[in-house]
């Protein structure tokens, strides 16, 4: 290298605070994200085993055959069980729904239970632990008494930790803890309830191996093995989704801020080609340009990178305290790799986003020196490379060290399409300007259609930052306040499941006495499905994970006259009142489509122990959101009689007669009560906080494109200047001018807000369409607030980046000019 | 003694919407070494076609140039650069001086970019040389017209080139300050040595110099 390139580089004093603070909210942001990513996989890596109970979790929905545990022992393993069921318990007239878990005496095998703020064991017979929900709900104290079915409990002890407890916002009631000895007295496991029983194993890997080869050569239906790579199938798919979006998000911040790099680069670049010109002229190589260019961003790389490190370290424990109740409790602390990411991340975007300008330095014609109007050829396919190169690096190593998912990349890929959109959509108002298409009252429009403002570039970066945030925080209020505002006065509210034939006729009758209508009571009869067509289900191709699940599960059989008044028959035709007791069913279409079931398919169901088959005489579309009973497979009247059934319905409960659902529990204690309501109110609170953390980092995305904005106004200062002090000579006053740049900036965001108002409501409208099925009405905030923050956020970069511009006196500029 | 510079035939055409245009027709020049020569014409008479060919910045269309026996020719870009940086010192009308160097620094920049040593002492020297010891540690921004342009001509001189190329240097300039420059330049020409290409309008600058070469429409006019 040329000894004097470093002097050289070392001694370029230029202005890079726009570029370092964007690079530092960029790196900021994927450093926050990636951080709490890796924690979040952290936690449910070297958590994993305690989450899951054991080392390895055998999970079925009916008890687990002896022989497993049989072999559990022989093979010198640890073993626990565990039955988990929905069910209610009842203390002095008070009802609460809970999630109940019976343990064997050696749970939990892994990690620590807590009672009382002490490590605690299984309880005993008789005894039970209570999550402080359940304990306030029912208005207990310690040592009181409750009523689980028709077993009396004591309430032993208030649960504080249960190390293989989902995230409680996943959870439709507070814990209560039992002896698995308690379990048959309840009277709580008949059949059709819904529990899932698990037997927990813990021990050296070679048994553990070897066990997991014997239930592969013992298959039962309905019946899994899960490990340490698949703790919480549901939970881990939620969270990569979550994570996915931020990662997003954070990603996106990033490009912005090469944007904003970018931007400063191309007006460095400005500043400096009489610097280049001489420099060649004096016989500095070629390379001495592009080497001492780059060994002058070095330090805004260096400094932008090493900010943004420190500050998103700083905000990355925002993240799981927004998320709480979500995402595990105890995540380990952060280490050292999302460190490095950012420090390699910086320079990397840096160098993308520089590179285009920089090899456009190198070449400047030396006979600028005589001819200063000579300028570097624009951008060739060297510049587009180079970009692509960097971008296509960054990804990379996004992937290396925080690793690769789809949804990322869909995302992503989203996102830039969008801003590609956004940058049409901008060129439209500066066309109009520039072709003077546009009233005369829209002058300062033309203002921003000057060649040189990069208005399109700003308004689309600024509308995408705004459109972001404007969706994370009204597609959550658009989809559910649509969902919840389509749904009747008197929709139901609460479902009733386990109730038995004998309890028809006392649940009817309190429901009259309460003043309610007449309850449509539908059977609900378990069935495993066996074949369709002839072909056993095992061996269908179903690539779909969902579809496997839905056929390994045991479906809800039901029979009914009439389909409810929302499904709808979308093929074949329905049973006639004559056909009951004909062996026909209705399938929803949904599932129809994911098992490949058609009109006409022979379905063969295993119902207690017998094989039954049916024929899919037709095709039902279902709204599940109406909060009516509804079932995948029904079938006429009559057909399915004989087979073990409980009943199941909903109806609607007004506020002012709340006190029935005791008095239901209490006289029909084996039931179980679901307020939709409060099921509502959790998947919203799932969602706020969801929506929050994304908020956070979307928050970091809106500044990047602020920073752009910063950075490309200040781009401007010196024509400004220049302008300023020919208007001020010409007798334009000080406030006139002010007006002039605040107003300018002003509009820039008006429309960006514009634009991302009209955005964010078709991506919500089309959603809308995709997930409710309906066109939503158009919420009017984002039209009002996007625009204004929009304006706002402009005006105030625009006043911050040009301001020192009005206060050049007009002699000095002209003096520079000349 | 050989001449320093050397054309024969030069010429320069080039291709515009209305068809070839030549800007420089049989050019045949020699500068003697130590020879002050004045480069004179109107607007528009390739006075600096002329002198960017002459500076190595260009390449001709016809005829050769010989800078110090040697040929510029077949000289690759990058080795028309090394040349330059050896052989020639340049003194703009807008001074071209690097914003973000201090006045020393400026100086110091082509010593420098040719590994010699010391530049420091000699930026120094040379600055002291053309009276601006105390502005040393200026950005060129901090000084007026004058020093900026008694900077650039002591940075022309740092590497004492055999050539110096002076493209109108007191075109920026007031007359007095003009005059004090033209008195510098000539000064240290004559110390020195070198030979002196001076493109001006100015009659009494041309005056000084040992002869001139006049420009007419691409043409020398006489000499």
């Amino acid at each position: 290298m040329n000894r004097g390139v470093m002097w050289y580089a070392r001694r370029q004093r230029q202005r890079a605070f726009g570029m370092v603070m964007a690079l530092a909210i960029g790196v900021a942001a994927l450093v926050a994200v990636s951080t709490f990513a890796e924690r979040l996989s952290g936690a449910l890596q070297h958590g994993a085993a305690e989450a899951l109970g054991g080392d390895l979790v055998l999970v079925a929905d009916r008890a687990i055959p002896p022989h497993f545990r049989a072999e559990a022992d022989r093979l010198g393993l640890r073993s626990a069980s565990s039955t988990s069921f929905p069910s209610m318990i009842l203390a002095d007239g008070r009802t609460r729904l809970v999630e109940i878990k019976a343990v064997s005496p050696e749970y939990p095998l892994l990690g620590e239970l807590r009672v009382d703020g002490a490590t605690a064991s299984a309880p005993a017979a008789g005894r039970a632990w209570l999550e402080p929900d359940a304990l306030a709900a029912l208005g207990l104290d310690q040592g009181a008494t409750f009523s689980l079915g028709q077993l009396t409990l004591q309430a032993g002890g208030r649960l504080d930790r249960e190390p293989d407890r989902a995230p409680s916002v996943f959870a439709i009631g507070p814990r209560v803890m039992i002896a698995e000895a308690d379990l048959a007295a309840s009277g709580l496991l008949g059949f059709g309830s819904r529990a899932s029983f698990r037997l927990h194993l813990a021990g050296e890997a070679a048994a553990l191996r070897d066990f997991a080869a014997y239930t592969r050569r013992h298959p039962e239906r309905g019946l899994r093995l899960e490990g340490l790579d698949e703790t919480r199938p549901e939970l881990r798919e939620a969270l990569s989704r979550a994570e996915g979006l931020l990662r997003v998000s954070g990603l996106l911040a990033l490009l912005l801020a090469g944007l904003a790099v970018g931007i400063g680069m191309q007006d460095r670049l400005r500043a400096q080609l009489d610097a280049a010109a001489a420099l060649r002229a004096l016989g500095a190589p070629a390379r001495f340009i592009t080497t001492s260019a780059l060994l002058a961003l070095l330090p805004t790389a260096a400094l932008g990178s090493l900010i943004g490190v420190l500050l998103g370290y700083a905000i990355q424990p925002l993240l799981p305290l927004l998320l709480r109740g979500v995402i595990p409790a105890d995540l380990p602390p952060p280490g050292p790799m999302p460190a490095l990411l950012g420090l390699l991340a910086g320079p990397v975007i840096t160098l993308a986003f520089a590179l285009p300008a920089v090899l456009r330095l190198r070449a400047t014609p030396v006979l600028r020196i005589l001819r200063r109007h000579l300028e570097p050829p624009p951008w060739g396919p060297a510049g587009w490379g180079a970009l692509a190169a960097g971008i296509i690096l960054l990804g990379a190593l996004v992937a290396v060290i925080a690793g690769p998912t789809r949804l990322t990349a869909a995302v992503l890929g989203g996102a830039l399409a969008l801003g590609l959109v956004l940058l049409l959509l901008a060129s439209l108002p500066i066309l109009l300007a520039r072709r003077r298409w546009l009233p005369t009252g829209a002058a300062i429009l033309g203002r921003l259609a000057q060649p040189g403002r990069r208005a399109h570039l700003t308004l689309a970066t600024l509308g995408l930052g705004l459109m972001a945030l404007t969706l994370a925080f009204s597609l959550r209020t658009d989809l559910l306040e649509g969902w919840a505002a389509r749904l009747p006065a008197d929709a139901p509210n609460r479902f009733v499941i386990n109730l038995l034939e004998e309890q028809k006729a006392p649940f009817a009758s309190l429901l009259d006495e309460a003043g309610l209508p007449a309850p449509v009571l539908r059977p609900m009869i378990r069935g495993r499905l066996l074949t369709i067509d002839g072909q056993p289900v095992s061996e269908r191709p179903l690539a779909e994970g969902r579809a496997r699940a839905l056929a390994e599960r045991e479906f809800n059989l039901s029979m009914a006259e009439d389909h409810p008044a929302d499904n709808r028959i979308i093929a074949g035709r329905h049973w006639r009142a004559e056909e009951a007791g004909q062996h026909w069913l209705s399938v929803e279409e949904g599932i129809a489509k994911r098992l490949g079931i058609g009109l006409g398919s022979r379905l063969v169901f295993e119902i207690a122990g017998e094989t039954w088959e049916g024929t899919v005489l037709n095709l039902r579309q279902v709204r599940w959101d109406s909060f009516n009973v509804n079932f995948f497979v029904s079938a006429p009247p009559g057909t399915l009689d004989g087979y073990p059934a409980t009943w199941i319905t909903s109806f609607h409960l007004p506020d002012a007669k709340a006190g029935l659902a005791d008095r239901l529990v209490t006289a029909l204690p084996n039931i179980t009560i679901i307020d939709i309501r409060a099921a509502l109110t959790q998947v919203r609170e799932v969602l706020a906080r969801i929506e929050a953390a994304v908020g956070l980092v979307l928050g970091f995305v809106l500044i990047s494109a602020w920073l752009v904005l910063w950075n490309a106004a200040a781009g401007t200062a010196r024509t400004r200047r220049f302008e300023t002090a020919l208007l001020r000579t010409l007798g334009a006053s000080r406030h006139w001018l002010r007006r002039q740049l605040v107003g300018e900036y002003a509009l820039l965001g008006l429309l960006a807000g514009l634009l991302a108002a009209l955005a964010a409501t078709l991506v919500s409208a089309l959603l809308g369409r995709l997930i409710l099925e309906e066109w939503l009405p158009i919420s009017p905030l984002p039209w009002l607030a996007t625009p204004l923050l929009g304006a706002a956020l402009s005006a105030v970069a625009g006043w911050l980046s040009l301001r020192g511009t009005l206060n050049t006196p007009p002699a000095l500029v002209l003096r520079e000019a000349g | 003694m050989q001449a320093l510079l050397h054309t024969r035939g030069l010429g320069k055409t080039v291709h515009t919407a209305d068809g070839p245009l030549r800007l420089l027709e049989d050019i045949n020049i020699e500068l003697a070494r130590g020879e002050r020569v004045g480069l004179v014409g109107a607007s528009g008479s390739g006075k600096t076609t002329l002198l960017s060919l002459l500076a190595a910045l260009d390449t001709p269309t016809e005829g050769e140039i010989l800078l110090d026996g040697q040929a510029l020719g077949p000289l690759s870009e990058d080795e028309r650069t090394a040349l330059r940086g050896r052989m020639i010192g340049f003194v703009f009308q807008s001074f071209m001086l690097l914003p973000g160097l201090t006045a020393q620094e400026n100086v110091e920049l082509p010593v420098r970019l040719a590994g010699h040593p010391k530049p420091s002492a000699r930026a120094r020297d040379l600055l002291g040389t053309v009276g601006l010891a105390h502005r040393m540690h200026h950005y060129p921004a901090q000084l007026s017209g004058g020093e900026q342009q008694r900077v650039a001509i002591a940075r022309a001189f740092a590497l004492e080139p055999p050539l110096l190329l002076a493209d109108e240097p007191t075109g920026n300039l007031d007359q007095a300050t003009g005059a004090r420059i033209i008195d510098l330049l000539f000064e240290l020409n004559r110390e020195r040595g070198a030979t002196l290409l001076l493109v001006t309008h100015d009659p009494a600058l041309a005056g000084r110099c040992d002869r001139l070469l006049r420009l007419d429409q691409g043409r020398l006019a006489a000499s």
